[in-house]
């Protein structure tokens, strides 16, 4: 249950930082470090946050509780989904080569060692223009 | 007038969140987008939140999926 009774200068202090903390996390979780975010949201990071929430509750009641959860929430919404990467190439996920080589390979002479980037991420066709240019045949 | 309130705030979530081409309100948008106001938005659920926890909560929940779709959708600074 929330504390009762009077607060203190010094309790009222830290309930101001806090508030003013959370203030801020909330009002710019997209420019809260993407690897923080990340973390947040991996299931250490979501069951730890879940236990603060109930610790903020706890000691410092509903509406600081109730900022906290609008700051995980948002936090969560903007996670990267793949893990954050400093620096050039330095944790890009190589495949190796264990079979045999295509035709092309062959052909050309090449002797790949690895695959590098096996992922491929696409976004829809996107159309700003204002006129009907497409035909579609049926 | 809470319960009002806390109807309008389910009916606006359930908007926004079951459809998915439902555009906010442009001044809505551009509220959210600069960071002083922002923090007026913010504390202006605070305030709805210290007057009434069911207010607060709705109010909160919207709040969330605003700043979760424009950080996805939008452009926001």
């Amino acid at each position: 249950m929330p504390v009762s009774g009077q607060p203190t200068d010094h309790s009222s202090l830290f309930m101001g930082v806090v508030g003013s903390i959370l203030i801020v996390w909330t009002c710019y979780t997209d420019k809260v470090p993407a690897k923080v975010r990340y973390y947040l949201s991996s299931t250490v990071g979501r069951l730890l946050s879940v236990a603060l929430l109930y610790t903020v509750y706890t000691f410092l009641g509903f509406v600081p509780a109730l900022l906290f959860t609008m700051a995980i929430a948002l936090t969560w919404s903007n996670r990267p989904l793949s893990k954050p990467v400093e620096g050039f190439l330095s944790s890009i996920k190589t495949t190796p080569i264990n079979t045999n080589k295509w035709f092309v390979e062959r052909v050309l002479g090449e002797h790949p060692v690895a695959i590098r980037e096996d992922r491929v991420d696409t976004d829809s066709v996107q159309d700003s223009s204002s006129s009907k240019n497409s035909k579609t045949s049926r | 007038m809470k319960t009002a309130l806390v109807f309008i705030l389910v009916l606006w979530t359930w908007q926004v969140g079951t459809h998915l081409e439902t555009p906010y309100p442009e001044t809505l948008v551009e509220f959210y987008a600069t960071p002083f106001s922002r923090i007026v938005l913010l504390l202006f659920i605070l305030l709805c939140a210290s007057w009434n926890s069911y207010v607060g909560i709705f109010a909160a929940l919207a709040f969330i999926f605003l700043g979760a779709d424009i950080s996805v959708f939008g452009t926001a600074p």
